[in-house]
């Protein structure tokens, strides 16, 4: 009778004849057999994988307690929740934690999420290929190649999150035509080996409330870096109240003479105890940092670039 | 089970401001509870709305357990609280709001830990009357308006994260010289179809430490990070404070109009990289005011401000 009701509500709403509750439940102790109970909360799944299945369009997969569940491919707009309290992990020896490839329209969001690779063949904790936009929030990434990659003309907001470790922390790229754009909140990138954010071509980002710290091993290595090489595009990032400290390199730009340049707009923040400071590559493109001259540059061992004086508002 | 509780919902609807005979200053919901049950600890109940009438004034609901917990209606003093670990999900459908809060005029409601999603439903919190509502840490997703308040009462959101609706926060009670306000700390306005916040005639709003990003329309009107906006002779204002509005189509926006004079002041905050304008003022009839202390950054935007800026220093 329950389940009837159920199933008729979703068949007014969706399409999708398959997936057919709003709302799905993983647990440790839960089976993917559950998904002819549409992993119900008496009858939760095992993996993300499982409950994702059976989850309608713009709904939700709550996890019950503490467990591993599985890498993940999202093909719909929907939340994966993890509530405070509860560890919900991913481990991967290879692959992606998870690969968000959804529809144009489609709003996914990961909330309480621990992504861990213990192999270096792992590649990306979350890489967001598709969709309109990806909130991720309370999450950690550690030891994946590159903790968070964004692809395509897309729309990401992080928050409350921290990468450690690997190649790179957050790494974004549009194409033509469009934008990535991003905005990263309280995220903490530390001890990664090349870029803790680096922002390609096509993209428009802003980091706010962050911290960048302990990237590079000693000869290389850019806490922020926007660098960009394709005529027609650009790579731009607002850093507002960030701390870019302890790395090789605080912020790097590059740009190539074709490309629309790269710019950094540093405000409120601090670029300390690095080896170098602010680094213009001199790739021939226009190169600029720009600052209304409220930022903490001092502490490092070479000086920075100059900055253009931006009229304060 | 879904339909269930809505029956039960309006059931509570047509029982506006009674109070069972036996409740409880303490009550409880659980995943197993029953609403013929009296809410006590051992004997939970099922929903929200089954909760509420067993709870006394003043008092406080808790959800045991990760479960959905149905649509409410809050009509006199009461807490609402999802501890950490547990998620505490209300969906709304059949065009109503998750929440409503049309409490007496000394009413102090707060909502703590819920996560609202919508499908098919109206507002995620609808505010229309009661002294003060407290919304903290709650997320929503989906809604026509996340946060619609049209009290003449206070509404304080701190750790809010909105995503998906055509509003974030919209705060009019649309009566003249009535005011409604709100403070807000901690705001995620993301990918919003309208705007992340509106404030209008008759309202005091400050906004802080937030983020207001990705608001553009799918049609020719225009997606703003947050807006103040008279319709009539009145006045209001809108404190943006702290806060990052970024790749919106404008960023900050305030508009005269019937006659009103709104102000719009702007403190410590990021407007850039918005597609249209950074900061804008139009004034169709009345007198709209930017003011600002300049010690913020607009940058990046096609165009910010050939309008008088008045200091605040």
């Amino acid at each position: 009778m329950t389940l009837a009701l159920i199933a008729l509500a979703t068949v007014s709403i969706s399409t999708e004849v398959e997936a057919v509750a709003q709302r799905t439940f993983v647990r440790s102790t839960g089976v993917d057999a559950n998904t002819a109970l549409n992993c119900s909360l008496v009858n939760p799944c095992r993996s993300f994988s499982a409950a994702m299945s059976v989850t309608s369009p713009g709904g939700e997969v709550i996890v019950l307690d503490s467990a591993g569940y599985g890498a993940v491919t999202i093909s719909q707009a929907v939340s994966i929740i993890a509530p405070a309290g509860i560890y919900a992990g991913i481990t991967v020896n290879s692959g992606n934690g998870i690969t968000v490839s959804a529809g144009p329209a489609d709003v996914v969001v990961l909330r309480g999420l621990s992504l861990n690779s213990l192999g270096l063949g792992a590649s990306v904790g979350i890489q967001f290929i598709s969709g309109k936009s990806l909130i991720v929030g309370r999450t950690t990434v550690t030891g994946f190649s590159t903790g968070i990659v964004q692809l395509g003309n897309t729309s990401l907001f992080v928050s409350d999150t921290q990468i450690a470790k690997g190649l790179a922390g957050f790494a974004s790229s549009g194409t033509s035509g469009g934008v990535a754009e991003y905005v990263l909140d309280r995220v903490t990138i530390e001890n990664v080996f090349d870029t803790g954010i680096f922002s390609g071509q096509y993209t428009v980002g802003a980091v706010r409330n962050s911290t960048v710290a302990n990237v590079g091993n000693g000869a290389n290595g850019r806490a922020l870096a926007a660098e960009v090489f394709q005529s027609s595009a650009s790579a731009i990032v607002t850093c507002d109240q960030c701390t870019l400290h302890g790395s090789y390199m605080g912020v790097y730009i590059g740009a190539a003479p074709a490309s629309l340049g790269a710019i950094v707009r540093l405000n409120r923040s601090a670029v300390s105890g690095n080896f170098v400071g602010v680094f213009k590559a001199g790739l021939g493109g226009i190169e600029d940092i720009r600052t209304i001259g409220n930022n903490l540059n001092d502490g490092n061992v070479n000086p920075s670039a100059a900055a253009t004086a931006v009229t304060p508002y | 089970m879904t339909t269930c509780r809505f029956v039960r919902s309006a059931v509570a609807l047509f029982s506006l401001g009674s109070v069972a005979a036996s409740a409880l200053p303490l009550t409880y919901v659980a995943s197993y509870g029953n609403d013929a049950n009296s809410c006590s600890r051992a004997m939970p109940c099922r929903s929200f709305a089954g909760a509420l009438v067993n709870t006394d004034p003043g008092g406080l609901i808790t959800a045991l357990d990760t479960g959905g917990y149905g649509s409410v209606t809050i009509n006199k003093s009461v807490t609402v609280v999802a501890p950490p670990g547990v998620y505490a999900g209300v969906t709304a459908g059949g065009g109503t709001p998750a929440i409503t809060v049309a409490a007496a005029a000394s009413d102090f409601v707060t909502l703590r830990g819920l996560y609202l999603n919508n499908q098919g439903g109206t507002q995620g919190v609808l505010f229309t009357s009661g002294l003060q509502l407290l919304i903290e840490s709650v997320t929503l997703t989906g809604f026509t308006t996340c946060i619609r308040h049209v009290a003449t009462g206070r509404l304080v959101a701190v750790d809010v994260e909105a995503s998906g609706c055509n509003y974030g926060l919209s705060v009019a009670n649309g009566t003249i010289g009535a005011l409604a306000r709100a403070t807000v700390e901690r705001f995620r306005a993301i990918g919003m179809n309208i705007g992340g916040v509106l404030a209008q005639h008759g309202s005091a709003v400050a906004v802080r430490n937030s983020v207001l990003a990705f608001a553009r329309t799918p049609d020719a009107s225009v997606g703003v990070g947050a807006i103040v906006w008279t319709q009539q002779a009145d006045g209001a204002r809108l404190d943006v404070l702290d806060t990052l509005a970024f790749r919106n189509e404008i960023g900050l926006y305030v508009i005269a109009d019937g006659g009103g004079s709104p102000n719009l002041l702007v403190n410590d905050s990021v407007a850039n990289d918005n597609t249209t304008n950074g900061v804008q003022r139009l004034q169709i009839s009345g007198t709209a005011a930017v003011r600002t202390t300049q010690s913020s950054m607009a940058d990046g935007n096609s165009n910010t401000g050939t309008f008088t800026v008045e200091p605040l220093r």
